[in-house]
């Protein structure tokens, strides 16, 4: 345990698939506390039967339904840092049965 | 400095189609400037000059016969490093898209060059976005021409840093919570963020999608009219787009006689520092001169807003930004060799401090448990907000109040501190949230260390009522004289 801030820190960043180590926590840990006791001020209003706001344009629109050309694919995957043939490469996500681990290149 | 750098687009442009001097001209001269001052500046990011210069080369061989020439024809541009150009760089001032080309050009850069500007280059931003102050990206500081030891605001302090300075007369910046204004008060030049879905945000890279928006920086109010006549319109390839045609651009400034003018206390406050108030009440009395009439109006729920902000635009941030994996966009870090390892790893390795924190904060609001003491509240207080907006706008025209709390403030004096941080943009983020047009004008300076710092007036139109909020800027504007191009006090010469 390294208090509530930097536990929360460090569980947080785990949701968000950043790899915080304990010495950023403990940097990031008492902002992050400072800002929440700033938001709490958000607790003092009363908003029942008050409908949220997500998007503010009135209505989304929606385009004629036609076939249109593509992106080209190479300029795409081109920007990539593993392109292989057209497609993205990625380390192996399944491990292979034989060698009960992770890792590796697929 | 030729007497062209001190030109508008709109006198740019003409003196091109004058043959007072060539588009190829007044590309390089913008390049050269864009070399010696903003270098000085750290106002970009990458220029882009051979491919200017083709393209203004190839403005120069139309013959007459071609047609109308387009409103911004021959007219050097900068954009903000978050915008897509096709072959071009956009980092977002970020390691994670260190390297990264746009495949393609964002609509408002496909109308940018269909009415013939040039853009020259990618402006320095606080990386995605995520600041006020340009400190925050990953390829050093951007200065404040007016004071090099302070900041030029943000997160488009590069494009208001190079508009400022007399680089290019024009330049995009995006505003999510307050980064074109904010930063246009602070150098001293007007800066236009439009009602939310005005300008199509294709090609323009996500940070807070229901508050983002393509915003110019120009320094003359009639600029800002023609630059949002180019990039305005429906857009088929952006559901959030308003279908609806471009902005006019509008041939005289708009007659204010009768307009009125409300002036929230909110805005007010005891604390607010004496220049900045003593600069926005002139600005307020000069629309008074020019026919308005002002009235007091009452925004109660301003003080929620920097919470209610920072709630949703870190939670849609969060959510955004989830893309950056290691997989699609230019950088891997090979972490523990797994998939998760590696998506990690390149997180970490590829976002700054101030983005980590966002995406913390963000992922956590809107995390099981907390998502409706968080962002279920917020969204909710972001209603009441727009309805302070909407009664206000039943009583009076435009809302007239400061830009910014405070002049342009030291590099390094609120890094440490983000909630200081974030209160830079408590006077920006409310018409954020409710979606409103908004605009800020140079109103006044005043002396900071021996040197003159700018202060912004920010007007604030109903939704919808862009031309209104840019036709009153534009009258302030001409009614206070031109904009002066900073002096870059204190850089090496």
């Amino acid at each position: 345990m390294e208090g509530p801030d930097v536990d929360l820190v460090l569980e947080t960043a785990a949701l968000a698939r950043l790899e915080v180590d304990a010495g950023e926590a403990r940097t990031l840990g008492p902002q992050f506390a400072a800002i929440l006791k700033h938001f709490e001020v958000l607790s003092e209003l009363d908003v029942e039967g008050v409908e949220p706001t997500s998007v503010v344009s009135t209505e989304l629109q929606v385009r004629t339904d036609e076939v249109r050309p593509s992106m080209p694919r190479d300029a795409l995957v081109g920007n990539a840092p593993d392109p292989r043939e057209g497609f993205y490469g990625v380390p192996r996500a399944i491990p292979k049965r034989d060698a009960g681990g992770q890792g590796g290149q697929s | 400095m030729t007497r062209f750098e001190s030109y508008d687009a709109t006198a740019l442009r003409a003196a091109i189609l004058a043959g007072e001097l060539s588009a190829e001209q007044a590309t390089r001269a913008a390049l050269e400037a864009a070399e010696s001052r903003g270098t000085a500046l750290g106002a970009f990011l990458h220029v882009e000059g051979d491919a200017a210069l083709a393209r203004a080369r190839a403005l120069d061989a139309r013959s007459r016969t071609d047609g109308e020439p387009g409103a911004l024809f021959g007219v050097p541009v900068a954009l903000k490093a978050n915008m897509c150009l096709a072959g071009s760089p956009a980092s977002c001032g970020s390691r994670i898209l260190e390297g990264w080309r746009a495949p393609y050009d964002a609509t408002f850069v496909e109308r940018l060059l269909d009415a013939g500007a040039v853009p020259i280059g990618a402006t320095n931003m606080d990386e995605f976005a995520m600041g006020s102050s340009c400190e925050n990206s990953a390829f050093g500081v951007t200065r404040n021409p007016w004071d090099v030891s302070r900041t030029p605001g943000g997160s488009s302090g590069g494009s208001a840093a190079a508009v400022a300075a007399g680089i290019v007369p024009i330049a995009l910046g995006s505003d999510t919570g307050g980064s074109v204004r904010q930063p246009a008060a602070l150098c001293g030049t007007l800066g236009f963020k439009p009602t939310y879905g005005r300008v199509s945000r294709y090609g323009l890279i996500a940070y807070g999608s229901s508050l983002d928006q393509v915003s110019p920086f120009a320094r003359s109010g009639r600029d800002l009219e023609r630059v949002m006549g180019v990039i305005s319109g429906a857009d088929g390839r952006d559901s959030t787009c308003i279908e609806a045609p471009p902005l006019a651009i509008e041939p005289a400034p708009q007659d204010l006689t009768g307009l009125r003018v409300g002036v929230p206390a909110e805005y007010f406050p005891t604390d607010l520092d004496a220049g900045v108030r003593s600069a926005v009440e002139a600005g307020i009395d000069e629309l008074r001169t020019l026919g308005a009439e002002v009235h007091e109006v009452r925004l109660p729920h301003t003080r929620y807003a920097i919470p209610t902000y920072y709630v949703v635009a870190t939670a849609e941030a969060s959510s955004n930004l989830a893309r950056y994996d290691g997989v699609r966009y230019a950088t891997r870090a090979t972490g523990d060799g797994s998939l998760q390892g590696m998506i990690a790893a390149t997180r970490e390795a590829g976002f700054g401090d101030e983005v980590k924190l966002r995406i913390l904060l963000g992922t956590y609001v809107l995390s099981s448990g907390y998502y409706d003491a968080w962002y279920g509240k917020a969204s909710r207080v972001r209603t009441l907000i727009a309805r302070d907006f909407e009664t206000a706008f039943g009583e009076v025209d435009v809302i007239a109040c400061p830009t910014s709390p405070s002049p342009a403030f030291a590099l390094g004096e609120k890094t440490d501190d983000p909630v200081a941080m974030y209160l830079s943009d408590v006077m920006t983020v409310p018409a954020s949230l409710a979606g409103l047009p908004a605009a800020s004008v140079p109103c006044g300076a005043l002396e900071r260390d021996g040197r003159e710092l700018p202060v912004g007036l920010q007007l604030i139109g109903a939704a919808r009522d862009d031309a209104g909020v840019l036709g009153c800027a534009r009258a302030l504007q001409e009614a206070r004289g031109p904009v002066a191009i900073a002096p870059m006090e204190g850089a090496a010469r």
